[in-house]
Parts: structure tokens; sequence; C-alpha cells
């Protein structure tokens, strides 16, 4: 039988959540993932593409700005032209930032401190195939482990985004308020995920993929790529 | 600002033509100066100037912490080293760069 959803995992020198995005995935039935090598220049075939956290280049220069120009990052642009869907997780999320695929930037975050912690997410728009099974307002447990993910984009740019509503999840207080207690590293507006104006290329410094399993930690995560599936098997029934 | 020195060339006279050839492969360095945008916070940079007021450094007003690249390449032209610094070695949205051929 074919898969629901055949996803790619693309694996740059450096990433290490790699394997970890893959089990998360394989534990949905009816999902295939399979690990790319950022030297691949094909990605026919795949019904959505994540680009795993991590630390690739080592995080040289800037991070996600060399992996920006690995050989692989043509074929998930043309994807994401084409509308398959990108999800970016934590340097997954930079190097989308870096290729210009999302508006904005990570800045380090403001207390320069590697911020390695559960927190709280507010789901702020549920119109997306990232974010269709879950209602809006919901507050998710999700971890973070990042040392740049203050996110940052000019007025013009944030003002645009908000107004757009590509803001999909901002980091809130157990009961759902988005404070300034709340934020972790000074990202504007909360903001810890952003969506394109296409709405199929997600990135988000949180860990869903960490929070796939009752048995480690929680299952909190699995929401975004239950949507993910839920919208690749609507596309397909079209 | 583009600074640019000529080195007077070691070679004889006879053979400035041919050292001069464009495929000629001679050594550019320049440096790439890549600072952050003066509306970003620089936390590394606050961080740093309230360690210097620790230190006795009176009035500190601003520091601010950027990149120093050196580049030494055979024979490359200024606009792609532009192009290079502007894509790779900054990020456009927080960063300004400056390129500085010194030979």
């Amino acid at each position: 039988m074919a898969p629901i959803m055949k996803v790619a995992v693309i694996q740059f020198p450096g990433s290490n959540c790699d394997t970890d995005c893959q089990a998360a995935l394989l534990s949905f039935p009816g999902v295939e993932a399979e690990i790319v090598w950022h030297k691949e220049t094909s990605l026919a075939g795949y019904d959505a593409v994540v680009l795993p956290g991590g630390f690739s280049y080592g995080d040289y220069l800037r991070c996600g700005s060399i992996a920006r120009f690995s050989p692989i990052m043509g074929a998930v642009r043309a994807a994401a032209d084409a509308g398959v869907l990108v999800l970016g997780i934590c340097n997954g999320f930079q190097i989308l930032c870096e290729a210009g695929l999302l508006p904005g930037t990570l800045l380090r975050n403001n207390g320069l401190l590697f911020r390695c912690e559960h927190l709280h997410l507010r789901v702020e728009n549920t119109d997306t195939p990232f974010t269709s099974v879950l209602h809006k307002g919901q507050v998710l447990d999700i971890p973070i482990a990042h040392g740049e993910g203050n996110y940052f984009a000019d007025p013009e740019t944030l003002a645009q985004i908000e107004a757009n509503g590509q803001v999909l999840v901002r980091y809130c207080d157990a009961s759902g308020n988005v404070t300034p207690e709340a934020n972790p590293n000074g990202s504007l507006g909360n903001i810890a995920g952003i969506c394109s104006h296409g709405r199929n290329v997600f990135g988000l410094m949180p860990h869903p993929e960490r929070v796939c399993d009752p048995l480690l930690g929680g299952s909190e995560g699995r929401g975004i790529f239950q949507s993910m599936i839920e919208a690749v098997a609507q596309a397909k029934a079209k | 600002m583009i600074r640019i020195i000529k080195k007077r060339s070691f070679f004889p006279f006879w053979l400035v033509r041919f050292t001069e050839r464009p495929d000629f492969p001679y050594l550019m360095k320049a440096v790439v100066t890549v600072m952050p945008k003066p509306a970003i916070l620089d936390p590394a940079g606050v961080a740093a100037g309230r360690a210097m007021e620790h230190l006795g450094l009176k009035g500190v007003r601003s520091v601010r912490i950027g990149k120093s690249i050196e580049i030494e390449v055979d024979g490359a032209d200024e606009k792609q080293l532009h192009e290079i610094a502007h894509d790779l070695l900054s990020n456009p949205v927080v960063e300004d760069y400056k390129l500085e051929i010194l030979s």
C-alpha cells in the first residue's frame, strides 16, 4: 500500500535531531520517513520535507548560513514554491530564514544563555496545514533547546506577518497568557514559530518531535505532524 | 569604503605585461567587516560593556561586537566578493558589511 505521506528528513553535517524526527514521523501509521543527505539534489516523490534541528556546519559564521547553500536547498526551495509542506525545527527554522523562505531572522538569545527546557506555546492560527487539528488558543507543552532563537524582523515585515496570521505559535505561560516572563529568548511578540505567506513553509524553534511519545516526556507535539498528514491526505484525495 | 593599494610588482619590466594579464593568478587580500545594524540590540556587546564598567572604565556608551573576515584569494573580482559578503558572510536583515581590498 502506498504511504499516506512520504517525508524527506534532510541531514546536514551537524544535524542531530534527524533520527528523532524520523522516529517521531514513523510512529504515525501510514507515514514513510527517509533521511536525505544534504548533497542530494532532488526531492521528487516526497510529500513533505523536514529540516531537523542541530548545529549544521557547527553553526559557523551564523546559524544556518552555510547549510543554506547546501546542494539540497535548491530542491527544498523548488518544493516550497510548488506547495510541498516544508517544516523547519530549531536549526531548520534558522536555515529557512537564512534561505529567505521565511521572513526575518533569529538572533542570539537576549539572555545570552542556551535555553534547554520545557515551556508552553499558544496556538495562534489553525487555518494552516501544520496546525489544523489543534484549536486556537490551545496551550502545548513543548521543549526548546537553542542559543539563537530570538526572532527578529523589521517593523514592516513584522506588521505584515502579524496581519497575515503567519504567526502560528507564541511562547506563553501555563495558562496561555503571552507575557514577557514567558519569553525565553527575547523574540519579538513572543514569536516561537511562523509560516510563509503561502502557508506551506513552517519554522519553529521548539522541538515537537521530542514530545511525540508519552514514554518520552509527552505527546503534545503530535498535533503538528498529524495536521501535516491530514493536509497531505486531503490533497491526495482531491 | 573601498581602499585599493596597488602593490609594486617585483617582476622585471619585460614580464610586467604577462603578470597583468587578467588570467594571471595574483593574490588578492581583502577584509570583510560585518557589524550588527545600529537598530539591532547586541546582547553580547551590552554584556561586554558592563564588564568594562566593572573593570573601572567610566562612561561606556556603546559596545558592539561584529566579525572581521580576512580573505586571501587568487584573482577574484571585486563584484563577486561583494556578492559573497552580502549573501554568505552577512545577513542583510540584521547586519551591514564593509569590504576592504588590501592588495
